[in-house]
């Protein structure tokens, strides 16, 4: 059984994404809030194997909470809600460690089927997400020349392969053919770019703060 | 003697100094009048341009999110239409918001990440109804014209296209295709079913008109060929 918290500010959407996860064969929705705080306090009492966060709580952001999730609990896969799936949404909850999202109309089936995706190993991702994730690491790539990187790990050959041809609209089946490898490995090989923009944004943090005087 | 030639030489010299003095004040006015005006030009430019963005934006909400909304408040008035009815039309609606958002995401006049946004968006709805997605893409040239009002006439008419497909083809099988055509060289987008196709009579109750002008409105044209082994949407785009 997959355990699952659901935070979501929007009573009707809290709701409905409870019934589901509550009907989904495999899932156990152990809580359901609707504001920052107890969604921090039920983190610590039992950080759960799924959390499903809205990014606009009634008392801080998401984004937040995705942060301190990701680096207390590395073992908890952390989904965003959104409603549009926008770019900018989208990338600053996978810079804060989030590894996929739903959107807030998804039908059941489909929101039970990017959650079992996601638990299986795969990371959904969008072409136009892919896009920027890939001209995000080249613009690193390009001004980490001399310095020593303070931003983690670069993206391999074969991962920024596999980004181009998301980009292009293939889907990880399709990828798998084209490159000749299981689509389970084109999700490992997202998932893990997803991983490193998390740390490399990490990295980075810590480094500006390092600058900044505040550590 | 030579006393008078001096002091007639001081004085040319004082007189050109002065009119060099006169001459570059009159430069410094001209120039400042110069600024003033290059600086109306710009605000009217820029006032331009938001009007401009203001009348897309409203067309964009018109054609789009207000039409479906009109329709969904309609069949709710009426009071005849199932709540499945009107789900249908308000799910139409959110489709309609989220083509406006991803064309206005950055596509730096890149196509294809774009199409594959539609292809993301699409793809669940039509593994839903059994129908097959082929995806045929290759490497396009970057299009000037892709702003992000022309990119949501293009995402409208490949909405349509789909659409149409489900609503009337009894498809197993969609194929998307890019290309290039020379001559003049232009993009292609081609959209074609295994469906029943339709005969020209019915081409107008399903939005092809509507597609051939939005096609036309960018700049680019609209070809539909159908027959009983399926129909064929091209777009062509300029790529100058």
């Amino acid at each position: 059984m997959t355990t699952v918290m659901v935070v979501e500010d929007d009573p009707a959407f809290l709701a409905r994404f409870c019934r589901i996860i509550a009907g989904a064969p495999g899932f156990s929705l152990v809580a359901a809030v609707a504001d920052l705080a107890p969604a921090r306090l039920a983190i610590a009492r039992q950080a759960p194997e799924l959390l499903l966060t809205d990014l606009g709580l009634p008392d801080g952001s998401g984004i937040q909470l995705i942060r301190e999730t990701a680096r207390t609990y590395p073992g908890t896969d952390i989904m965003v809600v959104t409603i549009f799936g926008d770019e900018e949404h989208v990338l600053a909850s996978i810079e804060a460690g989030a590894t996929g999202y739903i959107l807030k109309d998804s039908h059941s089936e489909e929101l039970v089927g990017l959650i079992a995706q996601l638990r299986a190993g795969g990371s959904p991702i969008s072409p136009v997400i892919a896009r920027q994730l890939l001209k995000r690491f080249k613009l690193k790539g390009e001004t980490s020349g001399q310095v020593p990187d303070p931003q983690g790990p670069a993206m391999t050959q074969r991962e920024s392969e596999v980004l181009a041809l998301v980009a292009k609209g293939f889907s990880f089946a399709e990828i798998a053919k084209l490159l000749q490898v299981s689509p389970h490995t084109v999700n490992a090989h997202v998932k893990k770019i997803y991983q490193k923009l998390a740390v490399h944004s990490r990295g980075e943090a810590v480094y500006e703060a390092g600058k900044m005087g505040l550590l | 003697m030579d006393l008078e030639k001096y002091r007639r030489i001081a004085r040319a010299l004082a007189q050109s100094q002065q009119m060099n003095a006169a001459l570059e004040e009159r430069v410094r006015q001209k120039q400042s009048e110069l600024e003033r005006n290059f600086e109306a030009i710009q605000r009217l430019m820029r006032e331009a341009a938001v009007a401009e963005e203001r009348q897309r934006i409203m067309t964009d909400m018109h054609d789009g999110i207000g039409a479906h909304l009109i329709a969904a408040l309609s069949l709710a008035e009426g009071g005849e239409s199932s709540m499945d009815d009107i789900a249908t039309v308000l799910h139409e609606c959110i489709d309609d918001l989220r083509l406006a958002i991803d064309s206005l995401e950055p596509t730096e006049n890149e196509l294809l990440p774009a199409l594959g946004n539609f292809r993301y968006r699409v793809e669940k709805r039509l593994r839903a109804v059994g129908v097959e997605l082929e995806w045929r893409v290759s490497d396009l040239p970057a299009l000037p014209c892709l702003s992000p009002h022309n990119l949501l006439q293009i995402l409208r008419i490949l909405q349509e296209a789909f659409a149409n497909v489900l609503k009337h083809a009894q498809a197993t099988r969609i194929r998307l295709e890019t290309g290039l055509v020379r001559e003049p060289r232009q993009v292609l987008i081609r959209v074609s079913d295994n469906g029943k196709g339709f005969p020209t009579s019915a081409a107008k109750g399903r939005g092809l008109g509507n597609m051939a002008r939005r096609a036309g409105s960018i700049g680019g044209e609209l070809r539909v060929l159908s027959s009983l082994d399926g129909t064929v949407v091209e777009l062509l785009l300029p790529t100058g």
